[in-house]
């Protein structure tokens, strides 16, 4: 038998980590992270690029052949269809982002600073929620003082 | 999301006013490409097909009123005006 890797702990690891993701976040958290942001970003303009930039083409450049052949007023200073990218770049700011979590329920990987950001932000939370205990106790009158177990009393 | 760059859009100048250039006849050598229609009515058609298309690959349109403006400038500034 060849190579076959028969070790699932690598899927099952990202199907935990997925779950995480899943449980934990929202479409806020992941644009409020610079670098999840970007990917979703890119994602996106890639997607609409994808399935948007060659039908436009083709549209602009049908009325480019369409005017040009008349010799219309319409598009005049445009017969070599030069501006289509002109034409595209407006598109593309007007369409509706649509954002796509799936990338990282299929890629963990890609939210692991996201995921490392939230755990520093609950271990800040944890240490400040200490340090108020601390300060309450300070201001007690028994800060400081040692518990007489035989008196019951601090002294 | 990231705004697209601006690309090289050197367009000569019109003396007609846009409103003027917009009730206007689109003109051509008379091989009837499209009878009657003004400039306008140009603009309404090119912006419903650019529409259709985004529509169908399953997007929406944001701002839709800025969309139009756009739009409408960027046909005016490559178009030529008509003389009658």
């Amino acid at each position: 038998m060849g190579d076959i890797d028969t070790d699932p702990s690598g899927d099952e690891s990202d199907q935990i980590e997925a779950k995480f993701l899943k449980d934990h976040f929202s479409l806020d958290d992941y644009l409020k992270y610079p670098e999840t942001r970007c990917i979703l970003e890119q994602f996106h303009e890639w997607n609409i690029e994808k399935k948007c930039e060659l039908p436009l083409i083709h549209f602009y450049t049908g009325e480019i052949t369409a005017t040009s052949n008349c010799l219309a007023t319409i598009f005049a200073s445009d017969r070599g269809a030069h501006h289509v990218g002109t034409l595209i770049g407006i598109v593309f700011n007007h369409i509706e982002p649509q954002y796509d979590l799936t990338i990282f329920y299929d890629y963990p990987y890609l939210a692991q600073g996201l995921i490392d950001d939230e755990k520093a932000i609950k271990r800040r939370e944890e240490e400040e929620r200490l340090q108020r205990q601390r300060e309450l106790y300070l201001a007690t009158n028994n800060a400081g003082k040692k518990f007489n177990w035989a008196t019951k009393t601090y002294t | 999301m990231a705004q697209f760059p601006p690309y090289n859009h050197q367009v000569k100048n019109l003396s007609q006013s846009y409103a003027d250039w917009f009730r206007s006849p689109i003109e051509d050598s008379g091989e009837n490409w499209r009878e009657n229609i003004t400039h306008g009515e140009y603009i309404r058609y090119f912006y419903a097909k650019l529409k259709r298309i985004i529509q169908e690959k399953g997007f929406n349109i944001n701002n839709e009123k800025q969309f139009k403006s756009e739009i409408a400038t960027f046909i005016y500034q490559l178009s030529d005006e008509s003389n009658g």
